[in-house]
């Protein structure tokens, strides 16, 4: 990668990759195929170390997967989400992640899970975490000669659940207008919060937590006026855009909407 | 009239050419491959509006690969428009462009990716223009002209009828409001395209997607200026229409040209993109409404204004507004009406005809009013409706005779199967019922002046083996009239569906025939086969009269037989007939009829005073929906409709139709679709950001015909293609209201449009 300076472009399964060269969006000189690699498409999971993804694993795959689908249930909702059965055939965890969409729909599941990124290449390997993985609409810290090798997602405590929701116009085949991840840790049911995770997706120009949102509900037990107050300051937290799917004020209000169905589906409120 | 047993009418039969389809036998544009065929694209404005200063296409030329480059030099450089009067639209522009999208020049090369090369290598220097988009700024005398006209009011249509100052003053209650309608496209699942083939002797041969073959003969014939014969429009499946193939697209035009210039056949197929950017659009409507009732609910004057944004060049959009007029006036039979439709120029793209031809747009605001009027009144909805009913046999003070008319049953039976008492009673949270009514041409009509446009032709010949075959000049374009018309021509002839062959479209071949629009075919094209095949029936009887030694009035022709009426064993294979017109004879029977619309009549163009259909059709559509107040999501629960088509020659297909108006476009023009432009530039270019619903968000319906038979149609069939879509958004907005109380008055109804609503409301 390195020998074509920028001039190349990773491929993986092509779906966001071959329709931006297809419009005319970019133009690499060359691709790189990297759907070759061994391996690269695993999904493992370790009682200790919890789960790690290849960042070539098929969204379809993920989606299928018992462990996932049971553990991480907040993943499971979110790849169900994404595009259609014929998309997820083809496209893959990492290219969702890489191709770096505001709205791209693993990201705030991922990083509402605490999950960090393994890269590897020009400087030799490191991890980061997810959150502080996107840079701008499009840009990952990922630098030229760097590819993304694996998603590694820590075990879930049994008391914490989460739930990612989609706000779009049609049922299916949509980019998400709003989408909202959120987890939380409570010791019962009507217990106090002890952990929260809020993760807005397409309401910044990246995957974001509402951190201000998070600490207001954390150590607190919920009641109605308080989730007002915490889809407020999230919805504050947030940054959108006016574009051809909504307006900024539009996403506004739904991730307080969306915030405030995500509590009231996790715990009793 | 039609009191007898069917034996091919009527049925659910499957598509003669379902089999083709289901196979990928049928052959459409992008399918057709003929030796040394080369592949044509177009240059396109990507400025609103601007001079053409210079344009340099040497370079193009040069590119190896390429075979002709063609620009407004090599056309005739004539108008073109259905209405000649109105014509200013070029196939190629030189001197001006005047929305994105406009052509500036075409390339012919080798394939497909030299052609989209050469394209960047041709140079256009533009004056950018000011520009303008909205037909409210557009209107006003200080925005900038787009043709060299006194101002941008391409038309202006003036009808009164009656006498509204007197209508208003004895109104109980009057309601107003402004409704805005936005462009869509029309989303055929094939693209707008062509293969075009020149031939050495001068004779263009042409394959289209169009809806109107014959009148697309006489257009190139005219913008090519080549003898009408020396164009031969050719049969292929087409991947639908809804209008947006009615008439002739450049890039027909422009192929022509390219083919002429490089001596070969040249095939042009818009992109997905080209479809949004420069395919013709429904007319956005902006209408200021007023509508006054009685307190027993009768409906007795109207008046509305409404201004058309035209786009750039004339095309339909006065007869479209025109249309809009007349349902005004015929819904309900109102009998004071003013009318004030203003079509403006905007640089934007141009309209054309789109499903429901302006009924849509103003369906939408008066069936709107007459939800108001029911609240205001304190009445029943569905009350209402049935007390304005249009009834059969009447005539409506524009003039429209209504001859079958089914309304007062269609309300009836959506009533009953809606289960709409109940659900008007007993609430529920958030969820509504609301219902709309049509009525619209079921025979296409005399809108146009293009010589071909209302006419319908057949030829049916009988063969010698006893099989048939129809020559029709209509256009089967995925509706199922190729279908139709043959169970017509079964039905009329006595033999089996599978014993008729049937050409149509094929306009060397077959005779004079206005095409696919205004839901006319099954009527228009319906009569037209129907008396050739009666002419063929005649002439069979007739020498069976010998053969089996009776009165030609006591013989009848079923399931392939002759015979006598009351003594069916005395019968004679049609074979046989067939057979003995050949072989003993020498009188082969062909059969031939002419429809030329006899009942309709042109509109006055002054007063629009006229019959413009020689049928009209009706429906209701009740709709449910649930809507969340939170997020503004309308979800469609259920459509219940009830169509009066006169008589369902095909169930099946007549169901199909009613499903795709309805579930599709009509929840789509109601809920989500709509082009967003910016600065003239169409921003949802694909499927991603254009929403057409899919099949997980449509909804249950349920269809029912109510059966009129109409005098004048087919074994008493009208159209329904149309009416299947047009009142389906005003059902959404009634059963939005039932649910939360609020009336969106611009479509597409969208979730930030109803929270905005219910913002204003509390
Ligand atoms: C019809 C349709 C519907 C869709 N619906 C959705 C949806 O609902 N939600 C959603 O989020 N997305 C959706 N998408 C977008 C897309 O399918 C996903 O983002 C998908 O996961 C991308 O994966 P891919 O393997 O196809 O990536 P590619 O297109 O192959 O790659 C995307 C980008 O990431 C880079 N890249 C890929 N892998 C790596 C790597 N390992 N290391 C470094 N860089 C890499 C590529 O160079 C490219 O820039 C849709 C796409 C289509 C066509």
């Amino acid at each position: 990668m390195n020998q074509f300076k920028g001039k190349a472009k990773i491929l993986a399964g092509g779906t966001d990759l071959l329709v931006q060269m297809k419009r005319g969006k970019i133009a690499p000189e060359y691709l790189i195929n990297i759907k070759n690699i061994s391996d690269l498409d695993r999904i493992e999971y370790d009682v200790n170390r919890g789960l790690t993804i290849g960042s070539l694993a098929l969204i379809a795959d993920l989606q299928e997967s018992y462990t996932i689908r049971d553990r991480f249930p907040i993943l499971h909702g979110a790849l169900s989400q994404l595009g259609t059965q014929q998309v997820r055939n083809i496209a893959t965890i990492g290219g969702n992640l890489c191709n770096a969409s505001p709205a791209a729909e693993t990201a705030p599941a991922l990083i509402a899970l605490g999950a960090s990124a393994k890269i590897v290449g020009h400087g030799g390997e490191k991890v980061v975490k997810l959150e502080d993985f996107f840079v701008e609409p499009g840009k990952t810290v990922l630098k030229i000669g760097q590819i993304l090798i694996e998603i590694q997602i820590p075990n879930v405590s049994p008391d914490c659940k989460g739930i990612y929701l989609k706000h779009a116009l049609r049922r299916k085949l949509e980019t998400a207008i709003v989408g909202v991840a959120v987890s939380l840790s409570t010791d019962f049911e009507y217990g106090p919060v002890k952990e929260a995770n809020i993760v807005l997706g397409a309401a910044a120009p990246i995957p974001k937590r509402a951190l201000k949102a998070e600490q207001l509900a954390k150590g607190k037990k919920i009641d109605q006026h308080l989730l007002n107050e915490i889809a407020s300051v999230a919805s504050e937290e947030s940054s959108p855009i006016t574009d051809v799917r909504a307006t900024a004020e539009y996403r506004r209000e739904m991730v307080k909407v969306l915030v405030k169905r995500a509590f009231t589906e996790l715990i009793k409120i | 009239m039609e009191g007898r047993e069917f034996t091919v009418v009527g049925k659910k039969l499957p598509r003669i050419d379902a089999l083709a389809k289901v196979t990928g036998e049928g052959r459409f544009i992008s399918d057709i491959q003929l030796p040394g065929m080369l592949y044509g694209k177009v240059l396109r404005s990507p400025l609103a509006h601007a001079k053409i200063l210079d344009l340099d296409i040497s370079n193009a030329e040069k590119l190896p690969g390429v075979k002709a480059v063609v620009t407004a030099k090599d056309s005739p450089r004539k108008t073109f428009c259905i209405y000649p009067n109105l014509a200013n639209n070029l196939i190629l522009q030189d001197t001006k462009v005047r929305y994105v999208g406009d052509q500036v020049a075409a390339v012919a090369a080798i394939d497909e990716n030299i052609a989209e090369e050469a394209l960047d290598l041709i140079k256009v220097e533009y004056q950018e223009l000011p520009a303008v988009f909205d037909p409210e700024e557009a209107i006003k005398s200080s925005a900038p002209r787009i043709h060299e006209e006194e101002n941008n009011v391409a038309a202006y249509i003036k009808r009164q009828f009656g006498n509204i100052e007197d209508g208003f003053a004895r109104s109980d209650v009057i309601v107003e409001g402004r409704f805005k309608s936005p462009s869509v496209a029309h989303c055929c699942m094939e693209p707008r395209g062509c293969v075009a083939s020149f031939d050495l002797s001068g004779k263009l041969t042409i394959w289209s997607t169009t809806q109107t073959p014959h009148s697309l003969r006489q257009e190139l014939a005219e913008v090519l200026d080549i003898p009408i014969n020396r164009v031969r429009v050719m049969s292929a499946y087409v991947g639908g229409a809804f209008g947006s193939r009615m008439f002739m697209d450049p890039i027909d035009a422009i192929a022509s040209l390219l083919s002429r210039k490089s001596g070969k056949p040249v095939r042009i197929v818009n992109t997905r993109e080209e479809e949004f950017i420069s395919s013709r659009t429904r007319y956005p409507m902006i209408i200021e409404l007023k509508t006054g009732a009685k307190k027993n609910g009768k409906c007795v004057v109207r008046q509305a204004k409404v201004i058309t944004d035209n786009g750039a060049y004339n095309n339909l959009g006065s007869s479209v507004t025109g249309n809009a007029c007349s349902k005004l006036c015929q819904l309900y039979s109102v009998p004071n009406i003013k009318f004030d439709g203003f079509v403006v120029y905007t640089n934007n793209v141009y309209g054309g005809a789109c499903r429901g031809y302006g009924n849509p747009q103003i369906t939408f605001a008066m069936e709107t009013q007459m939800d108001e009027i029911a609240v205001k009144l304190g009445m029943d909805p569905a009350e209402i409706r049935l007390i304005n009913a249009n009834r059969p046999n009447t005539i409506t003070v524009s003039g429209c005779e209504i001859t079958s008319c089914g309304l007062t049953e269609c309300i009836e039976e959506t009533i009953d199967r809606s289960g709409w008492k109940m659900k008007k009673s007993k609430k529920r949270k958030n969820c509504g019922i609301g219902m709309a009514v049509v009525m619209h041409g079921g025979s296409g009509g005399k809108f146009y002046w293009g010589d071909n446009c209302h006419i319908s032709s057949a030829i049916v010949k009988m063969n010698n083996d006893g099989t048939v075959d129809v020559l029709t000049g209509s256009k089967e374009i995925g509706q199922g009239s190729d279908t139709v018309l043959a169970q017509i021509a079964a039905e009329e002839l006595g033999v089996l569906l599978e014993d008729i062959n049937i050409l149509s479209g094929d306009t060397d071949a077959t005779p004079p025939c206005g095409g696919a629009w205004g839901s006319r075919q099954t009527f228009t094209a319906g009569i037209a086969v129907k008396s050739a095949a009666a002419d063929v029936r005649r002439q069979l009887l007739s020498i069976a009269t010998d053969m089996l030694e009776a009165r030609i009035d006591d013989l009848e022709a079923k399931n392939g037989m002759i015979s006598i009426k009351d003594y069916p064993e005395k019968a004679v294979p049609i074979s046989t007939v067939a057979s003995v017109s050949y072989t003993h004879l020498g009188t082969p029977i062909i059969g031939k009829s002419i429809n030329n619309d006899p009942w309709s009549s042109t509109p006055d163009p002054v007063t629009g005073f006229g019959n413009v259909s020689s049928a009209y059709s009706f429906g209701v559509q009740v709709a449910e929906v649930e809507v969340d107040t939170d997020t503004g999501i309308v979800r469609p629960v259920k459509i219940t409709c009830a169509y009066d088509l006169g008589r369902a020659i095909n169930p099946l297909l007549a169901k199909g139709q009613v499903v795709g108006g309805t579930l599709s476009m009509g929840l789509g023009y109601a809920l989500t679709e709509n082009l967003v432009r910016k600065k003239g530039k169409v921003q949802n270019i694909s499927f991603l950001d254009y929403k057409i619903l899919t099949a997980l968000d449509i909804c249950d319906i349920e269809c029912v015909f109510v059966e009129t038979n109409d005098g004048r149609g087919p074994f008493g069939a009208k159209g329904i293609g149309e009416p299947a879509m047009i009142p389906t958004a005003a059902a959404i907005s009634n059963a939005i209201y039932d649910a939360i109380g609020v009336r969106v008055k611009e479509l597409p109804i969208t979730p930030e449009r109803i929270l905005k609503a219910l913002k204003e409301k509390s």
